[in-house]
């Protein structure tokens, strides 16, 4: 059941198509800044598996610039 | 409506993707506010955050009864709201699956869950039956720089007032005693005279063994905020690996281990042949010393050492220090001549204003107190001390090492006020803990090292572990650990969770964690900052203040531990404060740490005090300019102090250093941060470091398995070959927060003979490739 956080930057110029973009992924909440190109990117998926497939999908986003992991849980701890 | 813990995870992601904007992007603004810090049920109170002890000042949200967001707190001037990614996560630590909640006793070699009245009980009938059976010396505690201020003053109470023992010491042995007898030897009394202010004030800084930017980070990112300003500040790094530090350094100078105290007197050496020695500085305010040498490492059981210090004029020190000449220093360091002169030269020049700061590199040293009084020295002979920006600055790695194990005193040889060893503060804590003067003990007992020696020999029987996980951090770990297995051997543990030396318990007590109780911790900078309580523990359990005054009751000291249970952090820290009644060391009144992030004692006449000796600022300063009123005739004593080697040197069976320390994500032995899922998923595991041209030479691959071994154990570990750090040829460095690979197996209990601290930093190993 992971769920990760990253702050996003934009190509330039891309801030809204970008934001729209990820409006469209269910395994995605996006809030973007009003006053910088920023974005927080909030992804929550079902399995290990599914958290694959949302990378992959992540990956192939051409308006993403950098894509910074922030924070990452899926409840496997050392105990 | 209840927050489910998916709801609480996903709270934490967004608040941490907002707080690293925040501290990426300064300004930062979003479209949507982020839910969890706007919420109107979210109610926000301060605190100093849980982990190291730069003491940042958080501010933590709490809604429904559980923590839920962290943010840097405005307020205070330590870190003007910015946090490092621990504190960001910090109340995360507190919610981890597999919390302590109940209490369990060993019975027939498994640990079953019974009360806490029960397990209460049962500690004091066994402190009872150890000291009726064994005597009052046979039972120990030891505790933590973690501990809060009261927790400290209650232990320190139960221990030398009640029961009557001096076996009372903190893991702050392990990585601050150095430093406090570096200021007690040097100037009489502990703690720095300058505070973080120092940072805007200073152009250089120095970083003596301190790789600041993975373990002081926000005092580093000030550093760097100096240098982005002023293009002529200037961070100069002295240490035996390459670090984050380093890299972000203007200079790296590589020294080999234990060299620093030949390098600080080659620079001390330059000062005076060049005569930018401050005269008068120097004439009106030191005085010049030499010690015992060839002092031993403490080695041997029952190791014993008291120095005797000889006055000395400044021409016989300036002899010394003939026989560090910036040539005869590259031999010894391996820095060369001209660095040694051009350090010599950033120091000297009247244009600088210069921070030193240091922290386990210099204290985790077998000769820890003479590098402390040798860094003091450059400062004191230029007499750039004690003013804004030019300050010796000992850093410390717990939130409360100050606060509580060096300023209540929960060591052996210390009270609340003075030593054991002294009569009239004896009989000041006799008076104010209304205790008979004869129950405390003239005689300080064990430092922590000889602490377990005493429980592996039979000489100690009962020992009660609060805070910390000496199944970890202990050196020559195997010995100590067997200890505590032997029979007869009664250990109490008070934890959070379940760690190593819950392992070895055999009672655990369930104990509230920092914002889960009141209580107070005192950072680096002589900071007191205190903290209300603002969620309940899980379980039963209970904090750690109230555990020591349970038991206390229980052994018969009602009358001494007559707190109510409402107020008695309060009424802990009234008579606390009894102790330090003068200018030299007041504490702020508990109203006033209630409302503020933190006061800087001695707070006198309603104003906290940032440098200390200055006459301009210190109130119990009384002579002109600066005095030194730890010392007689208020004069800071400069030290000859020569380069000894280490106990233990690579050879041709042990061809490595072997170096231990901490990465920025992990804090101490990692019980709390490897249960937040995102530090622990940064660096999931310990690994070895090694240089890129030994692993070539022995064909190691980068993450590759090896074993490493010293004289005293051995383990399998991943390499890391140009990772965040790299250490030089010859050397290798092994982080210590993974409970999964215990480094302390191999390395040394050697120790400062001053200040009974261990080295953890340098002992000798040999490394195989495996496959």
């Amino acid at each position: 059941m992971p769920i990760c956080s990253y702050l996003v930057t934009p190509t330039p110029g891309s801030m809204e198509q970008l934001s729209l973009k990820f409006h469209t992924i269910p395994e995605c909440e996006v809030v973007p800044s009003t006053n910088k190109n920023l974005l927080l990117l909030l992804t929550e998926t079902e399995s290990d598996d599914h958290e694959k497939e949302l990378q992959t999908t992540l990956k192939g986003i051409p308006e993403i610039e950098c894509l910074a992991l922030s924070f990452a849980s899926n409840e496997e701890l050392p105990k | 409506m209840r927050m489910t813990r998916r709801e609480y995870m996903r709270n934490m992601a967004l608040a941490s993707a907002s707080a690293a904007a925040a501290s990426l992007v300064p300004g930062v603004l979003f479209a949507e506010e982020i839910e969890i810090f706007n919420q109107a049920s979210v109610k926000w109170d301060k605190a100093p955050c849980r982990f190291c002890g730069v003491g940042c000042g958080l501010l933590i949200g709490v809604r429904e009864g559980k923590a839920v967001a962290v943010k840097g707190d405005p307020e205070s001037t330590v870190n003007h709201g910015l946090c490092c990614v621990k504190g960001y996560h910090s109340v995360m630590s507190i919610y981890g699956s597999d919390r302590l909640k109940h209490a369990y006793v060993r019975k027939n070699g498994k640990l079953e869950q019974v009360s806490v009245e029960e397990a209460l009980d049962l500690v004091a009938d066994k402190m009872k039956q150890t000291i009726a059976e064994h005597g009052k010396d046979s039972v120990s505690m030891y505790g933590s720089g973690q501990w809060t201020i009261p927790d400290g003053f209650v232990a320190s109470k139960f221990m030398k007032g009640c029961i009557g023992t001096n076996n009372l010491e903190a893991n702050a042995r392990l990585c601050m005693a150095s430093a406090v007898t570096g200021f007690m030897t040097s100037f009489g009394l502990d703690e720095p005279m300058g505070c973080y202010d120092d940072i805007e004030h200073s152009n250089v800084f120095v970083m003596w063994g301190n790789n600041m930017s993975e373990m002081h980070p926000v005092l580093f990112s000030r550093i760097l905020n100096v240098r982005q300003r002023n293009p002529q500040a200037k961070i100069i790094d002295l240490s035996t690996r390459d670090t984050r530090t380093s890299k972000a350094a203007d200079y790296h100078f590589l020294f080999t281990p234990q060299s620093d105290l030949a390098i600080a007197n080659g620079i001390c050496y330059e000062i005076v042949k060049n005569d930018w020695v401050n005269h008068e500085f120097v004439k009106k305010h030191t005085n010049f010393h030499s010690g015992k040498t060839q002092i031993g490492y403490g080695l041997e059981d029952k190791f014993a050492f008291t120095d005797k210090p000889e006055p000395m004029s400044f021409e016989q020190y300036k002899a010394f220090l003939e026989d560090y000449t910036p040539e005869k220093v590259e031999k010894i360091s391996g820095v060369k001549a001209d660095d040694i002169r051009f350090l010599a030269q950033v120091f000297a020049d009247p244009k600088n204003k210069v921070s030193s700061f240091w922290c386990m590199g210099m204290n985790q040293h077998t000769r820890g107190t003479w590098i402390n009084n040798l860094v003091y020295n450059i400062h004191l002979l230029l007499g750039k001390i004690s003013t804004p920006g030019n300050n010796p600055f000992s850093l410390t790695g717990q939130p409360s090492a100050c606060g509580t194990v060096r300023e209540v005193g929960t060591l052996t040889h210390k009270l609340p006020h003075g030593e054991v060893s002294d009569p009239k503060a004896r009989e000041m804590a006799a008076k104010i803990w209304n205790v008979p003067v004869e129950r405390i003990d003239p005689k300080p007992s064990l430092h922590t090292v000889e602490m377990f020696r005493a429980l592996d020999r039979g000489d100690l029987r009962f020992m009660w572990i609060q805070v910390t996980n000496p199944m970890v951090t202990m050196p020559k770990l195997n010995r100590y650990r067997e200890a505590t297995l032997k029979q007869d051997r009664f250990i109490v543990v008070s934890d959070i969770y379940q760690t190593p030396t819950t392992d070895i318990a055999d009672v655990i007590l369930p104990s509230a964690m920092w914002i889960e109780r009141e209580g107070m911790y005192g950072n680096s900078e002589r900071r007191t900052q205190h903290f209300n309580k603002m969620i309940d523990p899980p379980g039963e359990a209970i904090s750690d203040t109230w555990q020591i005054i349970q038991v206390a009751k229980r052994l018969g000291f009602d009358k001494e531990f007559a707190y109510s249970d409402e107020n008695h952090i309060e009424e802990i820290w009234a008579e606390y404060c009894q102790f330090h009644n003068s200018p030299k060391h007041a504490m702020a009144p508990y109203e006033v740490l209630k409302a503020r992030p933190g006061v800087r004692w001695p707070f006198w006449n309603g104003k906290e005090t940032r440098w200390r000796y200055n006459s301009a600022d210190d109130p119990a300063a009384k002579k002109e300019g600066f005095d030194f009123y730890g010392k007689p005739e208020g004069r800071a004593w400069i030290w000859a102090r020569p380069y000894e080697p280490p106990p233990e040197n690579p050879d041709q069976d042990y061809p490595f250093w072997l170096n231990t320390g901490r990465v920025i994500e992990h804090w101490h032995s990692g019980s709390m941060t490897r249960r937040i899922p995102v530090l622990h998923q940064a660096v999931p595991e310990a690994y070895v470091e090694i240089n890129p041209i030994d692993a070539k030479r022995m064909n190691i691959q980068n993450g590759e398995l090896i074993e490493v071994t010293s004289r005293r154990g051995t383990i399998q570990i991943k390499t890391v070959i140009n990772g965040r750090g790299r250490p030089p040829k010859g050397q290798v460095f092994i982080p210590f927060f993974d409970e999964s690979y215990l480094i302390n197996e191999l390395t040394l209990d050697a120790f400062c003979p001053i200040s009974k601290q261990p080295d953890y930093k340098k002992c000798a190993v040999k490394i195989i490739k495996i496959s």
